[in-house]
């Protein structure tokens, strides 16, 4: 029944279309009803800020309708999870300093906890910020590389770069959380995060102490633990501004062997190898609950050898199901792969997803997540 | 930042603006674009560049119902465009799998068990919809699972009211013959 009268065509024989209109509409309900969308407002609101603020003059909106689709294109939008494309997206519309206007006003001084300029109690608004953590590749070679894992936080509303940036480090100097289920690394348990600034074009970062050498196990790891921390206050702050160290005490050397008389940064896009594990899983995320209803998706990014990522879904000690999936793009750039398991029985999961080696076929990178249906 | 008006006049940021956007239209939207776009994965992702676009634009959006509108229309835009990319996916998916099966069929997959699960006459009045040219499909969907006004649907596909009520007679009428010689 049409409750719409503007809805009417001239031509409409009253009550033609009643039982149409009824079966279509119930039609359209039951099958939608079936899509149980997974909750992606932490990503909305992480990318959204990653990419900033469209200004009047630059719209830079209209790529990034094709990106999740158009996969060749996307290159740009998968490095660091679109993190990048924002960088794209900005140059030459709009300079980068418009983007983060408070940044020159923030004197080098200012302790970064000072609360903004409101009356009365401070606001706070949960945010998701990305934090990078030193974590086993998974392969043979007990390798170890970055992985990235979004935290919601609660930081006062208008929080600067800078009080972000010191947040997402507070958060990345703690990998216990994720020691147990996902093996990372702490290489920075006992630090401090002290004054983080953002001003000159350099993030500074103010450490408590220099890092225990004995805490990290080879100068890779070392220079691992490094950048998780340069990868993690880049992210924050939303621009690639090289990352400076100063510690209490005027020592000189991180972990009594990286000098701290250097500007830090990450690699370009086509050598993010040296510092990203070879497979990300973004989605399903550690033990999310998925419904039944639906068939499961999972999503990832991965620098892996001709775009191949190969899968196994386990039950316990039973393998369900295996696979392989392509990567928008292979080594040594960073792809976007995703693949459906399909509907799954109520239960608890790992997904398995590798790189195999292209020598002898052996696992060269395994990320593993758990998950549950229900 | 955008939390704070050039008058110093704190309205909702573009944070709380989302959030509140998100509950009220997250759901209905990604069923929306499932609906016009029959795959899961780009649904949703569809719809998450919608929900980042208004954030990115909150500025110069300001208000919820002008903020609604445009989801819509970046939906019905989203998804049309991810129809077409799809053409060229799937005959990448169809070369890469000739040297034995892969993972990647998601669309079939999905859609195969779907049919399973629903009865007879669901599968039968959404086979025809699916049938029917896109401009009626997407203007059947919006009237009748969003129950969008006529006004609504012509904004978000940038038609005339006109050319909605002639799309939608027309995709009725097709629905009432199927229907018919279904039956």
């Amino acid at each position: 029944m049409s409750d719409r009268m503007d809805f009417l065509h001239p031509d409409y024989e009253p009550g033609e279309f009643d039982q149409v209109e009824r079966r279509l509409r119930q039609a359209l309900v039951r099958d939608a009803a079936q899509v149980r969308p997974s909750n992606r407002l932490d990503t909305i609101l992480h990318e959204a800020h990653e990419l900033g603020p469209v200004t009047a003059t630059g719209g830079s909106g209209a790529r990034r309708w094709l990106m999740p689709l158009a996969a060749a294109a996307a290159v740009a939008a998968i490095i660091g999870g679109v993190w990048w494309s924002g960088q794209d997206d900005r140059s030459g519309v709009t300079p980068p300093a418009t983007n983060a206007p408070s940044l020159s006003q923030t004197p080098s001084t200012a302790p970064t906890t000072s609360s903004p300029t409101t009356s009365g109690p401070v606001a706070t608004e949960s945010v998701t910020l990305p934090v990078y953590f030193v974590g086993p590749v998974g392969g043979a070679d007990d390798k170890y590389k970055l992985f990235r894992e979004f935290v919601r936080q609660d930081l006062p509303v208008g929080a600067t770069p800078a009080e972000k940036a010191k947040a997402a480090l507070v958060l990345a100097i703690n990998a216990q959380p994720y020691s147990n289920t996902d093996g990372y690394l702490q290489p920075w348990s006992g630090q401090t995060i002290g004054d983080v600034t953002v001003a000159d074009g350099a993030i500074t970062v103010h450490l408590a102490n220099a890092g225990v050498p004995e805490a990290v196990v080879g100068d890779e790891n070392k220079r691992l633990a490094v950048q998780e921390l340069v990868w993690t206050a880049q992210a924050a702050i939303q621009q690639t501004l090289p990352v400076r160290f100063e510690v209490s005490g005027g020592a000189t050397e991180l972990f009594g062997s990286i000098s701290t008389d250097q500007d830090f940064t990450r690699p370009p896009s086509d050598r993010l190898y040296e510092d990203v594990a070879p497979i990300w899983v973004t989605s399903p995320t550690r033990d999310q609950v998925l419904p039944a209803s639906k068939p499961v998706t999972v999503k990832g990014l991965a620098i892996v050898f001709e775009a191949t990522v190969n899968w196994q879904l386990d039950r316990g000690t039973t393998t369900v199901s295996s696979g392989h999936a392509m990567a928008s793009i292979g080594a040594p750039m960073q792809g976007e792969y995703s693949f459906s398991l399909g509907r799954l029985a109520a239960g608890d999961y790992t997904i398995r997803v590798r790189e195999l080696s292209a020598k002898d076929g052996s696992v060269s990178a395994e990320k593993a997540v758990t998950f549950t249906v229900k | 930042m955008a939390e704070r008006d050039r008058g110093g006049e704190v309205r909702p940021s573009a944070d709380e603006a989302i959030t509140e956007l998100y509950a009220a239209h997250w759901t209905g939207l990604v069923r929306l674009a499932w609906l016009l776009l029959r795959d899961d994965l780009a649904a949703e992702e569809v719809v998450q560049d919608a929900f980042i676009a208004v954030h990115r634009r909150w500025d110069t959006i300001r208000d919820h119902q002008a903020a609604s509108a445009y989801l819509r229309r970046a939906v019905v835009n989203g998804a049309r465009s991810g129809l077409r990319h799809r053409g060229v996916e799937e005959r990448y998916v169809t070369r890469e799998q000739q040297g034995g099966p892969t993972a990647y069929a998601r669309h079939t997959e999905a859609s195969a068990e779907d049919h399973a699960l629903q009865s007879e006459s669901t599968t039968t009045m959404i086979g025809a919809l699916g049938r029917l040219p896109q401009r009626q499909r997407e203007v059947l969907t919006m009237r009748y699972y969003l129950d969008l006004s006529e006004a609504e649907i012509a904004d978000a596909l940038g038609i005339s009211a006109g050319s909605v009520k002639a799309h939608a007679h027309r995709g009725l009428a097709t629905l009432r013959d199927r229907m018919e010689a279904a039956s």
